[in-house]
């Protein structure tokens, strides 16, 4: 029996009593029944303005109104077709609009004693139908992993509201495409002027200067590299090689290829710095 | 008062010119180059811009680490320390470049 694409599952027999099942489970009754039904329009003094006990498949007598100040209260039982109560995985109020189908889901939460209860407060009112008053369709949608699900429609409401305020809140929502993005560059960070950082550069080479000169007016020269000419100028030329080295790092090289380098230049730097050196205190051994 | 500060340190520069080996004036010489670079950083940080706080860090903590070595190097080639130290002046010459060395790489390494 293999199936013939994807519409061949479903011309099979089997499939479509698979289908017949599901859509029954789906649509019908199912293994969950909700009783107790109790759907309540309340002043905000407490007193009741609609009150209607249902049980399914029975629908509300006439077409209560709700507002702001006289919310909505629904509460029922759920239990299965052994009369046992049941504990839903989802248990939805929904109100779908029946002139522009926006459908809003307020959710039921389960009380103490067992049973559900929705409360349409004032604040959800304004939440919830800010877009607009107009008739709305009340249906249960209660779920269970255990015992499937069932849609249960109780009927039609009004809820009130401004309709110019509806009217506005139409004309603020527009679905269409969104303004033109423009990528905008981050600012540079401000910076100072040239001038101070060039006074300052000038005065951090001042020291160096002032170095040089005191160093010569000291008598600092290089007459004793003489005595030990070729290592004392390798040692040095491979110790500025180093510096070099970090210049090049600083510039753009990058790290492993800096460590590469530098291990290259490493054995010989010692080498060569060990012979200038140690050759350099045979000197002064010698002198002394 | 004033006089006697006068004469305090007028004695102590003497005493430094006439004892001080020429090998520790030059030593000294690079270390107040250091402190006076240190300075001028840091002045520019204080009063100028951080901007870039890293190079600030990189070229301040240069300068503090090149005083640092410097007076190690001062310590270890004072013929009054001979015999606290074994190692030759040479020696302290070498140890004294390769903290330069290593210290180069971790200052270009910050200075972004």
């Amino acid at each position: 029996m293999k199936p013939d694409g994807l519409l061949g599952v479903w011309t099979h027999r089997g499939g479509l009593c698979l289908f017949a099942l599901l859509l029954f489970i789906s649509t019908a009754w199912g293994e969950l029944v909700a009783k107790n039904v109790n759907v309540k329009v309340m002043e905000r003094t407490g007193d009741k303005l609609f009150g209607q006990q249902l049980s399914g498949p029975g629908t509300l007598e006439g077409v209560p109104k709700i507002s702001a100040t006289t919310p909505l209260s629904i509460s029922f039982d759920v239990v299965t077709d052994a009369n046992e109560a049941a504990v839903l995985d989802q248990a939805f109020v929904s109100l779908r609009s029946l002139a522009t189908g926006d459908e809003i889901a307020l959710v039921a939460k389960q009380t103490k004693s067992g049973s559900y209860r929705m409360d349409l407060s004032r604040k959800n009112f304004r939440t919830h139908f800010s877009h607009g008053p107009g008739t709305y369709n009340v249906a249960l949608v209660l779920g269970s992993f255990a015992n499937g699900g069932v849609f249960y429609e109780l009927g039609d409401i009004s809820v009130a509201g401004s309709a110019k305020a509806s009217n506005k809140q139409r004309e603020d929502a527009t679905y269409g495409p969104r303004p033109e993005t423009h990528h905008r560059f981050a600012e540079a960070q401000k910076t100072p002027s040239a001038v101070v950082s060039l006074a300052f550069t000038a005065m951090a080479v001042v020291p160096l200067v002032a170095l040089f000169g005191v160093w010569i007016r000291l008598g600092v020269n290089a007459s004793n590299l003489k005595k030990e000419a070729a290592g004392s100028t390798a040692f040095m030329g491979l110790v500025s090689a180093y510096m070099a080295l970090a210049v090049a790092y600083w510039v753009g090289v990058k790290l492993f290829p800096t460590l590469a380098y530098a291990l290259a230049l490493a054995l010989p730097t010692y080498l060569v710095g060990q012979f200038a050196l140690s050759r350099r205190i045979q000197h002064n051994i010698g002198g002394h | 008062m004033s006089a006697s500060t006068t004469d305090v340190v007028c004695k102590l520069a003497r005493g430094y010119t006439e004892k001080t080996p020429r090998r520790l004036k030059v030593i000294d010489t690079y270390m107040v180059f250091c402190v006076l670079v240190g300075i001028v950083q840091f002045a520019y940080c204080a009063l100028v811009s951080t901007f870039p706080y890293n190079a600030f860090l990189a070229g301040f903590g240069s300068a503090v680490a090149c005083f640092v070595f410097a007076a190690n190097l001062r310590i270890k080639t004072n013929p009054k320390n001979t015999s606290q130290f074994s190692g030759s002046s040479e020696g302290a010459f070498a140890e004294f470049v390769l903290c330069h060395i290593i210290l180069h790489f971790i200052v270009a390494n910050f200075l972004g």
